[in-house]
């Protein structure tokens, strides 16, 4: 179960019988509305007609309108948003369609980046469009706050956004003033001037009032549109008019409450009895005043069309008028006047009418109100699951926090979810709090899911607190919850499987990724599935079993597809491992284009910052490996400042371990040598599992001419791969020892090395780890060539080969010929390349390629590398 | 801000009537001849003073003044507001 869409929420009430046409008021927002205004903000205190005005405008307007009237719930930004999006569908009826699947996720994403999607649907728009949010004032969260300040700063040509409210809003007015983006109608503008309380109190009350009544009545009220409708009530059933008029205008009393008081005294007891019972409840329905009114001779159906067509404030809440409110002004007031008990009472009445109609949330609502605490411990333990579904965590740990703690602690479940919802809010430290208090409480008989729950939840706890993400008690959880939890299990089974990968049992992380995907399916959470799904690609790739990958990707784009056959934004997440094997493949146009859709997929969604980064990755790779530096290094800086925002430490510690890496391609050795100082300072423990920092201080190594130690790390490292059997960790650690064993000098063994290397890689198409492995692998390739031609010659690009002219060292023009690094050295210089980057080619040093440089020189007689190049070519000593 | 209880007097335009004054119970009531109405009575914290004048813009008073005074005390004069 979700949580229902209260429908009533999008109810624009229409103008109710004998409310004043204020076409001058109109024009002014109609008007604002054109000129493209923003914002049109009605502020102005309870009873000022805010509510009737907008919609008598609206009625009139030539804009379509989306209505949300709020309440306090909407303080969580997730109903907020659900509410909002709700509302607008009601305009654009197949808007935010994956909206569900997001909000399920366990840590609900940054909704700012939600809205985006919505205002650029908006910005396609024919007609021009209203969205009005009503009651304002009762929003007090930040985070709301900061949604609609979002949106307002957003909001296309084709959208205005009106907001009524009692006070001011936290957003910029002052701002939208001074540019001419706000409509404001305030207090002053909203009050009845004389001509018409006139026309009010005469034409739609049909009062026949002299003009000095109309006079000291507008005085007495200020022009109050509560206060003239309440006081020509009562004169419509007032035997001496002129009498009650110099009564009221010859009293201090407050103006409402003197005239609440004469139009209750007007009302037989039974209606009175009524009004005071009904009023404590937010709305209600012809039932629901019988349940709460029960003794009371009055038919409810009939009281309540008599209320109406009274104009006794009750506002319908839809079309079929089933659903009422009173104006919330009266409603307070008439509050007011009951004492506590009966409050209670009717809360609880109501409680029971709504669990017996089915309506548990509202239920669990009025117990509270009640505070029944039981009764609604009893409710929330139905609704609070719903809640978390439909993510609505913050509502649900106000209704657990509005419950006495013991009554919390006795009903382990709601206890447990409370947890949930403090984790996945990013509560932390309370929750571990949390967790410490419940362990010395909870009954030994609490249900093996809710201990299962609390276990999992609290793993991740410590791992989002910094620790490692621990695979004990996460199995032992997995045990707990049900086989077919199809809540719960998922996301343990995603949790323990990425626990376990690291120790290389990658067959169990396989069948935990494979469970998880088919459960959440099976549960309809495409959002869980997914993540299991790309999890499971990543895996395969890693464990060389890359076509499997890409099937698996491509699998999840055809699953999980719309309509039209294109993926939708959840399945297009696919395209994000999908990506990164085409890269691997070597297929650049293929992988840039899905990168991309990836990412944008992600970001539509919000989930950027938990999907994107393997993405990001990929784009640097590939943006590297077409030679454009610099747009890779800006991209990296980028990553590293979202990485530091979103404080993921393993995010973090591999923006900085590829950027090393496109430092040290760079030639620049001295930042990747103070990240190695920073990062492994002393001695480096024994190498246990495959790192890939400790691959790149191993490349820093070997272009450091620090080969010893290279080769030493790059074996450990093959060792550790060895172990897990991943496939691209085996390929970049024994890719790094032929290159060291080469510089060693131990040419056959690197040669083998490769020629492994190159056997392992060639049959899926692992081509991406040799381009990774630096220039002098890229060099040695060719030798390795039979091992798999075909393979080989892809990533070097060499044309079938006709094979270089035999060494030239021996050319007869020379009187001492050149030695075959000072042949390797003039090539370079003559392909233009600088000394640094000769030097960082060739893994020497900047010293060694001017003394290379000053031989040739001199051997070929020539002052300039350019003269060298030249004479070089012409004696063919080079291409 | 306030942190301690404060003694508070809120001026408001006009008379309620006893019904509505029941929703600021703790408070004593005073109608002043004026015809304003002086609710006094001690308010914990910020945090009650602002839910306090919730209140009043709810049921749709209008506030003249608001004055605090150290204590639970009320001020030997309920005097003028400031």
């Amino acid at each position: 179960m979700m949580l229902p869409i209260l429908q009533t929420k999008f109810y624009a009430p229409p103008p109710p019988a004998g409310s004043l046409a204020r076409p001058q008021l109109w024009a002014r927002l109609e008007e604002g509305r054109q000129a493209g205004r923003r914002l049109a903000l009605i502020s102005a205190p309870a009873g000022y007609g805010k509510t009737t005005l907008v919609t008598g405008w609206l009625a009139n307007s030539a804009a379509a309108h989306a209505w949300l009237s709020l309440d306090r719930d909407d303080n969580d930004p997730a109903r907020f948003f659900t509410y909002l999006v709700h509302a607008l569908r009601r305009i654009d009826p197949g808007l935010a369609e994956d909206l569900p699947a997001v909000l399920n996720l366990p840590q609900p994403p940054p909704l700012e980046s939600l809205l985006v999607t919505l205002i650029n649907a908006a910005a396609g728009w024919q007609q021009p469009t209203c969205l009005v949010l009503d009651d304002y004032h009762l929003i007090e969260s930040p985070a709301v706050h900061a949604l609609v300040q979002f949106l307002l700063e957003r909001v296309p040509p084709t959208l205005q956004l009106v907001i009524l409210t009692r006070q001011d809003p936290p957003l910029p007015l002052a701002r939208l003033r001074a540019r001419r983006q706000l409509t404001e109608l305030r207090a002053r503008d909203l009050r009845f001037n004389l001509e018409e309380a006139g026309r009010l109190l005469h034409e739609m009350m049909g009062l026949d009032l002299p003009p000095a009544a109309v006079q000291s009545l507008t005085d007495r009220t200020e022009g109050w549109c509560a206060g003239l409708q309440l006081a020509g009530i009562s004169l419509q059933s007032s035997e001496n008019p002129a009498a009650f008029i110099e009564n009221f205008s010859g009293t201090h009393r407050f103006v409402i409450d003197y005239l609440l008081e004469e139009v209750l005294a007007g009302l037989d007891a039974p209606l009175r009895d009524f009004l005071t019972r009904t009023a404590v409840l937010d709305r209600f329905c012809a039932e629901l005043c019988a349940e709460v009114f029960p003794e009371g001779s009055l038919p409810a159906a009939e009281t309540l069309t008599r209320l109406e067509q009274a104009n006794l404030f009750v506002i319908p809440l839809d079309e079929e008028r089933r659903w009422y409110r009173y104006h919330h002004l009266l409603a307070d007031l008439l509050r007011s006047g009951t004492d506590e008990e009966t409050r209670r009472g009717v809360q609880q009445q109501a409680s029971g009418w709504y669990e017996r109609s089915g309506d548990l949330e509202a239920a669990a609502r009025c117990a509270l109100a009640a505070r029944d605490s039981d009764h609604a411990a009893r409710l929330l333990r139905q609704v609070v699951p719903a809640a978390a579904r439909s993510g609505q965590y913050r509502s649900a740990l106000g209704w657990l926090d509005a419950l006495p703690q013991p009554v919390l602690l006795s009903a382990p479940d709601l206890a447990a979810y409370r947890a949930w919802f403090l984790v996945f809010t990013g509560r932390m430290e309370e929750a571990r709090a949390w967790f410490e208090l419940l362990q010395n409480v909870l009954p030994p008989d609490t249900p093996p899911r809710i201990q299962g729950m609390l276990l999992g939840l609290q793993a991740w706890t410590r791992m989002a607190l910094g620790g490692p993400l621990e695979s004990e008690p996460l199995r032992r959880s997995l045990e707990m919850v049900g086989e077919d939890d199809s809540e719960l299990r998922p996301l343990f089974l995603l949790a323990y499987g990425q626990a376990v990968l690291p120790a290389g049992k990658t067959a169990e992380a396989e069948d935990c990724f494979r469970q998880s995907y088919r459960l959440a399916e099976a549960g309809q959470a495409p959002l869980h599935a997914l993540a299991a799904r790309n999890n499971l690609a990543f895996l395969l790739n890693t464990s060389g079993r890359l076509d499997e990958a890409v099937a698996v990707c491509e699998d999840s784009l055809r699953c999980y597809s719309g309509k039209d056959g294109q993926p939708s934004p959840v399945g297009s997440l696919a395209c994000i491992p999908l990506g990164c094997f085409l890269l691997v493949r070597g297929e650049w146009d293929a992988a840039e284009q899905r990168l991309k859709q990836g990412i944008t997929a992600a970001r539509q969604l919000g989930l950027y910052e938990i999907f994107a980064h393997p993405a990001e990755n990929a784009r640097v790779v590939l943006a590297a490996e077409r030679g454009d530096l610099p747009g890779a290094l800006a991209m990296l800086e980028n990553l590293a400042r979202h990485a530091e925002k979103s404080g993921l430490g393993a995010v973090k510690a591999a923006v900085q371990a590829a950027e090393m890496e496109l430092r040290l391609r760079a030639g620049d050795l001295e930042p990747a040598a103070q990240w190695a100082a920073r990062a492994f300072p002393g001695p480096l423990p024994p190498v246990t599992l495959f790192n890939h920092s400790l691959l790149t201080l191993a490349r820093l190594r070997l272009y450091q001419n620090r080969d010893s130690e290279a080769l030493d790390l790059f074996t450990s490292l093959e060792a550790a791969a060895q172990r897990t059997g991943w496939l691209t960790d085996r390929l970049a650690a024994r890719l790094g020892q032929a290159a060291a064993l080469h510089k060693l000098g131990r040419a056959p063994e690197a040669l083998q090395a490769l020629r492994e290397a190159v056997v392992l890689a060639a049959p899926q198409g692992y081509r991406q780890p040799f381009r990774s492995a630096g220039p002098l692998i890229a060099a040695l390739l060719p030798r390795a060539r039979e091992a798999a031609p075909e393979f080989v010659d892809s990533l070097t690009g060499a044309p079938p080969a006709s094979p270089r002219p035999a060494a030239p060292s021996a050319h007869p023009a020379l009187v001492e010929p050149l030695g075959e690094r000072e042949l390797e050295i003039l090539a370079l210089a003559a392909a233009g390349l600088s000394n640094q980057q000769i030097a960082v080619r060739l893994y020497i040093t900047l010293g060694t390629v001017k003394w290379h440089l000053n031989n040739i020189y001199g051997k070929l007689g020539v002052k300039s590398r350019t003269q060298a190049a030249a004479l070089a070519r012409e004696l063919t000593l080079i291409d | 801000m306030t942190e301690q209880t404060n003694h508070t007097q809120i001026r408001i335009k006009g008379h309620l009537s006893s019904r509505t004054a029941r929703a600021f119970t703790g408070f004593q009531v005073q109608l002043l001849p004026e015809g304003d109405t002086l609710l006094s009575g001690p308010v914990e914290d910020a945090a009650a003073l602002y839910g306090l004048i919730f209140r009043l813009r709810d049921l749709g008073l209008e506030l003249v003044s608001l004055q605090q005074h150290a204590g639970t005390d009320p001020p030997p004069q309920p005097g003028e507001p400031a």
